[in-house]
């Protein structure tokens, strides 16, 4: 539903631009900015609307979270088929291009919601991550165990471990508080807030390879532990 | 006159039989010992290697359950007669022992879990890139 206007927006425009083509060139100017408008509008509700489905299958948001940052993509969607409908309705130039600016000035769906809400994406996914691997701590300290009961030397596979939770314990910090500071972010203090951001960045990354490296090791400590005992599983 | 001859003296002397001379045990062989002998030796050693024999038994039993016999455990009150079955005895017999067996570890699978872990980390990198390279929000009126 929320493309059907968009949709039949273009259509009207096209065929006023097709009539007015060889009549008028301020005309066909408007037609051009109208049929762009079009596009351009499009483009961003059809990434809010993938968006808005990314939040809804996060793991680790609150429903409140969820219900939150739902509603402001919703929000800036409706907006923009509003300001597509006034595009629309424009009869000269000079109004035309002041809305068609509108969609960059007022909205910043690429600029600040896109690479906001990937990144709390990326933030939710570090944290599954980290919680996945957590869980398995208890039973690795199982095995380690039954190993030392078998007299293996286990001093590798205790620090292997205590290393992975090491990286467990930064990653969920660092994701934490870019999730945090991302929430935040409202279109509102855009551009001052670009840094901010921006910031979270690197968070994320430092994140990102701590888990690689307790990823590594946790798979490490399982071959370790299944050439010692038979019932790892 | 002559002397009657003695009527006797032609007899013969009497045979008088050397008296049977027993021989002292260390000076008897081995081929004359009684059988009674054996007997005795045969069934004194098969005591010996029967009491060795359970000794050993005994033994082994204590160091394959590493406690003292349900025998040995039971209550010195109790009367043979009355004396609990090995089941019923307070030791816990060696089949009953609640060791722990080696599955008796428990969570989630390792490589299960950490495959959704990759899956989890691959959704990282794909949202990072997405947010890396948003497409411009520059005015491009025409």
């Amino acid at each position: 539903m929320k493309h059907i206007i968009p949709i039949l927006t273009a259509g009207v425009l096209l065929t006023n631009a097709s009539f007015a083509l060889a009549a008028d060139p301020e005309a066909t100017h408007l037609a051009t900015i109208q049929a762009r408008g079009v596009t351009d509008i499009t483009a961003r509700t059809t990434a809010i609307s993938g968006l808005v489905n990314e939040v809804a299958s996060a793991k680790k948001l609150s429903d409140t979270q969820k219900s939150t940052l739902t509603a402001e993509l919703k929000t800036e969607s409706i907006a923009l088929q509003t300001l597509g409908a006034a595009l629309a309705a424009d009869t000269t130039v000079a109004t035309a291009k002041t809305d068609f600016q509108r969609i960059f000035t007022e909205h910043y769906i690429f600029a600040l919601y896109l690479p906001k809400m990937k990144r709390i994406t990326s933030t939710d996914s570090e944290l599954d991550a980290a919680a996945k691997i957590t869980s398995l701590v208890p039973k690795l300290e199982d095995y380690i165990s039954k190993a030392n009961d078998k007299k293996v030397d286990v001093t590798t596979m205790t620090t292997t471990l205590t290393e992975a939770q090491s990286k467990i314990t930064e990653a969920t910090t660092l994701a934490t508080t870019a999730s945090a500071t991302l929430l935040t972010i409202t279109p509102a203090d855009y551009p001052a807030n670009k840094t901010t951001l921006e910031g979270t960045r690197a968070n994320i990354k430092t994140a990102r390879a701590d888990l690689e490296v307790a990823r590594k090791d946790i798979r490490s400590l399982e071959t370790m532990l299944k050439a010692v005992l038979t019932s790892v599983e | 006159m002559d002397i009657p001859e003695n009527p006797f003296d032609n007899l013969e002397q009497p045979v008088v039989e050397q008296p049977i001379m027993l021989e002292s045990p260390a000076e008897v062989s081995p081929h004359k010992r009684p059988i009674l002998h054996k007997i005795l030796y045969a069934t004194g050693g098969l005591v010996v290697i029967a009491v060795l024999g359970v000794a050993m038994y005994s033994y082994n039993q204590q160091q394959k359950t590493g406690s003292t016999p349900a025998v040995a455990s039971a209550s010195p009150t109790t009367t043979p007669t009355t004396s609990p079955s090995p089941v019923a005895s307070p030791t816990p017999s060696p089949t009953t022992s609640p060791t722990p067996s080696p599955t008796a570890v428990t969570g989630p699978n390792i490589d299960q879990t950490m495959q959704s872990v990759d899956t989890a980390l691959s959704n990282v990198d794909n949202s990072t890139t997405s947010a890396d390279s948003a497409p411009s929000d520059t005015d491009t009126t025409p």
